[in-house]
């Protein structure tokens, strides 16, 4: 793919998503996801293989049906309300859809099930474009329009969705597999802060965002794509397998590393509106994806495998990728703990 | 009066001499054991004062000298009590345990360790003179446990063979049940009455219950080898030969019959405990008496024997007669000591060989051993006139007269004839027909130290009976007449046994047994009692507890709810949920159909 | 007594003679007369003579079967050990007293110095022993056949000068009984 065709494809995926962020119009905000819908097929068959293009397909497809309710839902409420602006519709079956079709696009949980799929057929870097920047542009109109949904399906559709997205990582040894669950516990987890809190869901994509990139760069730095792989690192380049740790860590939500912070905010707005039980459930279902983390961890780092010797021998390959971003992102993604009351009044 | 006190705190008090002096640097020329025997003798004449003073004037003493301390309302005294029983028991123990420590200077001439074993066999008798005269049961329990220990440390003298160890352990085990009778007796006392001494015990029976009377029951049978917790006493023949004879004539099993006897005034009234007694007592003399029929080991004859004596006692003090049962207890002292020293004897000088099979004809080889065991026999079975005569032949009598539990009697008179069978047995195997031993043999019984103890108890086995029941001063009112055949009904059976076994040995040389032969088993292999109770029970529960305490804990709170069970869960919720065709048309449909669902519900 | 723990590994001749003389010897425990135990003991034999020149293989191990039950059924539930025996009256009894010689090498010099005759011929009776065991092990070597030896006896000294051999373990083994 030439220089031409790659910038106007990623303008095009930036643009789109911009464009939904800053509209008031229902009809650009539609415009918009369909501009970085089309824009993340020809990312997602990058380098042209029968399953990237399967890929691409299911993603167009599901993507598709996803715009087709929403405008859908466009069209109903322009009917009823005769304007194009984004209000608080009082219909609650319109809202239902609108939410749905929302929550298909983003990949939660009845309809999470081509998140993986997805992610798998794509390469690593497609993958974290798929699972960090696709994200922005549904969760800001749901942002918008969350307040006339009704709040016992998006919580329940989001439980439903960590719950899923726990069982589903227990299962896997592919890690952009792995991500893609962990993508959609995180998913839920968001959604359900949504209710109470709409701004907390903000802070929680953000480092969200940035734990899955620092994770995706450091994997794609040796392009290791399934556990086995990982479990080898330690030869290629031990201080990368000590960080791959810390970030899983901090992915799974744990006290000193950045993770963490997001988790405490929504366990603590929730309690302060006397939901005890969720965030209760909420944590329990946590452990599941904790504990696919902690084997990956542990296999990566805190074991070594029987191998042969010459397999010792990797760390004579020099890696000449030089990840730049990876310092910084690495430091937000651990470190940000103690920043918690300053991003606390950013509400 | 004070003759009588201080006399008998001195024997007492030279009784305790030994034990420090073993500690200082003794001096060369003297033997350790010859200077405790000869203490032991002291120790017996100063207690032959009161012990007349006794028979001559029925005095009795209490001697409360020191405060030990004060829980509460409960306050521990040291006391002594000086009365029948305990001051004509002291007198008859002592007399017993002189000639056994002789006998044993005899018998372990050979071990390296003589000293400290001629210790304990002192420290046993201390112990049971301090169980015999104890005023009160908190003194009683020290003695009790004293005498415990002590069998414990000299069943297992030989402590580098394992089945002495076992045997220690056995016995130590068994008497540990009978102690936790006791233990509740104490407690009980303590917690409703305040009190452990005697005179208060008995002054408040009117509000016994049941509680303390078993325990002391149970107590008792502990002790005492009663059927249920008897098979230690077999076991303890693993011990050497003296210390056999000590804790069978004078201590340790005596003690147990001794509790009852020293509390009889609470039993007496109580109908229940006094059947409970008898039925338990006539149970272990029949079947002790069973066992005792096929063993081939000299001392395990003996052991049953006394086992056997030990349920007559029973019995007596289950027909309300605890004066007679303690005239028993003294004259079963004099023979069952000499058995014993007989047993020993033949032993040691065949070389250490026990089993009845390979001796015989050693009424020609050893005289006076002979004809000690034999007078021994014939006073246990109760020979007229001789020593067991005069106390076997009054329970028996009681027992036929008195109108409580014809099972019981019936059973009683069934184990006395027994008694018969094997002391004849015994004396044609061991001592009649020819030699079955080895021939390199050094067979003598010339030595003083062997022959002076076997005759001072072959006298008593003869005299001691008529001197003792001819003096004592009249306790309970005897049987003053009944039916000739109920007179002559003890000598009957014992004569009936003593034929019956004469004819079965002759029949012997020449017939064959049938064999395998289920009542031989049976009686030989002690009825199975130890398989079952030690074995099989054991086994069952640990079983039982393995299944319900270990496997099904496990199952239920690791395996089926708690732990495990999560995890299944997981397991499979992930498996399911996971399980991707890829197939876009099914994902489509479950979009539909959460999209439908999703709808009619929220709208 | 013997059991069968090493009945896999035993020819059928040695099988039939430890049954036999396990016959034996619960009969003598059964029988104690010996005038008794010997008629009876007698019509054992005649029996295990019955099939002596039993040629198949089939049936000799057929009869041995029969025989096993048979004295299993028939035996003595107490039977007569010997006191020195396992499971005898006196077996381990003095077991804790015997201490095997080499100790003495490691008493202290002061404690050795307590018996300085009797040291002063040990340490003779050691250089003696050092002296004399190559000759021992030699003259063991050249007596006993190929096929393994014939008996567990040892030998005794056969030449002007030597020692019987291992003569030193005989000679310092432990006391049965303490003295």
């Amino acid at each position: 793919m030439n220089l031409i065709s790659n910038s106007v494809i990623y303008l095009t995926l930036i643009s789109g998503t911009l464009i939904t962020l800053t509209s008031s119009h229902w009809l650009l905000m539609w415009a918009g996801l369909e501009m970085s819908m089309f824009a993340m097929i020809p990312i997602l068959t990058h380098k042209t293989s029968p399953r990237s293009t399967e890929a691409a397909t299911k993603y167009f497809l599901v993507q598709a049906t996803a715009s087709m309710m929403f405008m859908m839902t466009i069209i109903y409420s322009v009917a009823l309300s005769g304007q194009w602006a984004i209000m608080h519709s009082q219909n609650q079956t319109i809202s239902s859809i609108l939410m749905l079709s929302l929550m298909m696009k983003l990949g939660l949980a009845p309809f999470h099930l081509w998140v993986p799929e997805v992610t798998q057929g794509a390469n690593l870097w497609s993958g974290m474009i798929l699972l960090t920047w696709q994200k922005i542009a549904p969760l800001s109109i749901m942002y918008q329009a969350y307040s006339s949904a009704n709040q016992t399906m998006i919580i329940s559709f989001s439980l439903l969705s960590i719950l899923l997205g726990g069982w589903g990582g227990l299962n896997q040894t592919q890690l952009r597999k792995i991500l893609a669950y962990s993508s959609i516990s995180h998913m839920g987890w968001m959604t359900t802060v949504m209710c109470f809190n709409p701004s907390i869901m903000h802070l929680n994509l953000l480092i969200y965002i940035m734990l899955t990139l620092s994770m995706f760069s450091m994997l794609s730095i040796n392009t290791n794509t399934t556990t086995l792989s990982l479990s080898h690192l330690w030869n290629i380049s031990p201080i990368l397998a000590n960080t791959i740790l810390i970030i899983l860590l901090s992915l799974g939500g744990l006290p000193p590393l950045t993770g963490f912070m997001p988790k405490w905010m929504i366990i603590t707005e929730m309690t302060k509106n006397q939901s005890i039980i969720l965030p209760t459930l909420m944590a329990m279902m946590a452990l599941l994806n904790l504990f696919f983390y902690m084997r990956l961890a542990y296999s990566t780092s805190l074991t070594l495998f029987p191998s042969t010797n010459n397999l010792k021998m990797k760390w004579y390959i020099q890696n000449t990728k030089m990840p730049y971003l990876l310092p910084p992102l690495i430091i937000v993604s651990t470190l940000m703990l103690p920043l918690s009351p300053m991003m606390t009044t950013l509400e | 009066m004070n003759l009588y006190i201080s006399s008998f705190i001195m024997s007492l008090l030279l009784l305790t001499t030994p034990i420090p002096l073993s500690s200082i640097n003794f001096p060369k020329n003297t033997s350790y054991p010859s200077y405790v025997k000869s203490i032991i003798s002291l120790s017996f004449f100063i207690s032959l004062i009161p012990t007349t003073m006794l028979l001559l004037s029925n005095q009795e003493a209490v001697i409360s000298n020191w405060n030990w301390m004060h829980i509460q309302t409960l306050s521990i005294n040291m006391s002594f009590k000086l009365d029948y029983f305990s001051v004509t028991f002291m007198s008859v123990a002592l007399f017993v345990t002189w000639s056994i420590m002789e006998f044993s200077m005899w018998y372990m001439h050979s071990d390296p360790d003589m000293n400290k074993f001629i210790k304990y066999l002192l420290l046993f008798l201390i112990t049971m003179m301090i169980l015999v005269t104890a005023n009160n049961a908190m003194q009683l329990f020290i003695g009790w446990e004293g005498v415990g220990i002590m069998s414990f440390l000299l069943i297992g003298w030989w402590l580098s063979r394992s089945d002495a160890n076992t045997a220690a352990l056995q016995a130590i085990l068994y008497n540990r049940i009978g102690d936790i009778g006791f233990i509740i007796s104490m407690v009980w006392f303590m917690t409703n009455l305040s009190s452990w001494e005697m005179q208060q015990l008995f002054i408040m029976q009117d509000e016994m219950n049941y509680i303390p009377l078993l325990g002391l029951l149970l107590a008792a049978t502990g002790k005492s080898a009663q059927f249920g917790l008897h098979p230690w006493l077999p076991s303890a023949m693993e011990g050497p030969t003296p210390v056999s004879a000590l804790l069978h004539s004078s201590t340790m099993v005596v003690a147990g019959i001794f509790l009852m006897i020293r509390f009889y005034p609470l039993i007496q009234h109580n109908q229940t405990i006094l059947t409970m007694s008898m039925c338990l007592g006539a149970t272990t003399t029949l079947f002790t008496a069973l066992c005792a029929l096929t063993q081939n080991d000299i001392k395990k004859i003996i052991a049953f024997s006394t086992s056997s004596q030990l349920g007559l006692m029973m019995v007596t003090i289950g027909i309300n007669q605890p004066h007679l049962a303690f005239l028993h207890i003294c004259m079963h002292a004099f023979f069952k000591a000499m058995l014993f020293m007989c047993a020993g004897s033949i032993i040691h000088n065949l070389n250490n060989e026990q089993d009845i099979r390979k001796m015989g004809g050693l009424f020609k080889m050893l005289p006076f051993t002979s004809s000690s065991l034999i007078i021994g026999s014939l006073a246990l079975t109760g020979m007229p006139f001789l020593t067991g005569f005069y106390s076997k032949d009054l329970i028996i009598e009681s027992a036929n007269s008195s109108y409580i539990n014809a099972w019981a009697l019936l059973i009683t008179l069934i184990a006395t004839s027994l008694t018969a069978v094997y002391s004849s047995r015994i004396v044609f195997y061991a001592l009649l027909d020819h030699p079955r031993s080895t021939t390199t043999l050094n067979i003598n019984e010339n030595n003083p130290l062997l022959i002076n103890p076997i005759k001072r108890l072959a006298m008593g086995s003869i005299l001691a009976g008529f001197i003792i029941s001819n003096n004592i001063p009249p306790t309970s009112i005897p049987q003053m007449t009944m039916p000739t055949y109920i007179k002559l009904s003890t000598l009957m059976v014992t004569a009936l046994g003593l034929m019956t076994a004469m004819e079965l040995i002759i029949m012997s040389h020449y017939l064959k047994n049938k064999y395998p032969n289920k009542l031989f088993n049976f009686s030989n292999m002690l009825g199975y009692f130890t398989p079952t109770a030690h074995r099989f029970m054991p086994y069952k529960k640990l079983m039982m507890s393995q299944n319900l305490a270990s496997s099904s804990m496990d199952a239920i709170w690791l395996e089926k709810s708690a732990p495990k069970n999560v995890s299944d869960i997981q397991y499979t919720a992930s498996m399911f949920t996971s399980n991707q065709t890829g197939l876009i048309k099914l994902y489509f449909l479950s979009f539909l159909l959460s999209f439908m669902v999703a709808l009619i519900l929220s709208t | 007594m013997s059991f069968l723990a090493s009945g896999a590994y035993l020819t059928h001749q040695q099988k039939v003679l430890r049954l036999y003389k396990r016959a034996l010897r619960h009969l003598e425990s059964w029988c104690v007369h010996r005038y008794k135990y010997r008629y009876f003991a007698c019509l054992m034999r005649a029996r295990f003579e019955e099939h002596r020149n039993e040629k198949d293989m089939i049936k000799c191990t057929q009869l041995l079967r029969a025989a096993e039950e048979e004295f299993w059924q028939c035996q003595h539930p107490q039977p007569y050990i010997f006191p020195d025996s396992p499971g005898g009256t006196s077996y381990e009894r003095y077991e804790c007293y015997k201490v095997p010689e080499w100790c003495l090498d490691y008493w202290h010099p002061s404690e050795k110095a307590v018996y300085p005759d009797y040291f002063a011929k040990r340490e003779q009776w050691k250089k003696l022993r050092m002296e004399s065991w190559a000759r021992e092990v030699k003259q063991l070597q050249e007596e006993t056949p190929p096929d393994g030896p014939k008996t567990e006896a040892l030998p005794p000294a056969r030449k002007e000068g030597d020692l019987p051999p291992l003569w030193w373990h005989i000679v310092t083994r432990p006391r049965e009984q303490p003295m």
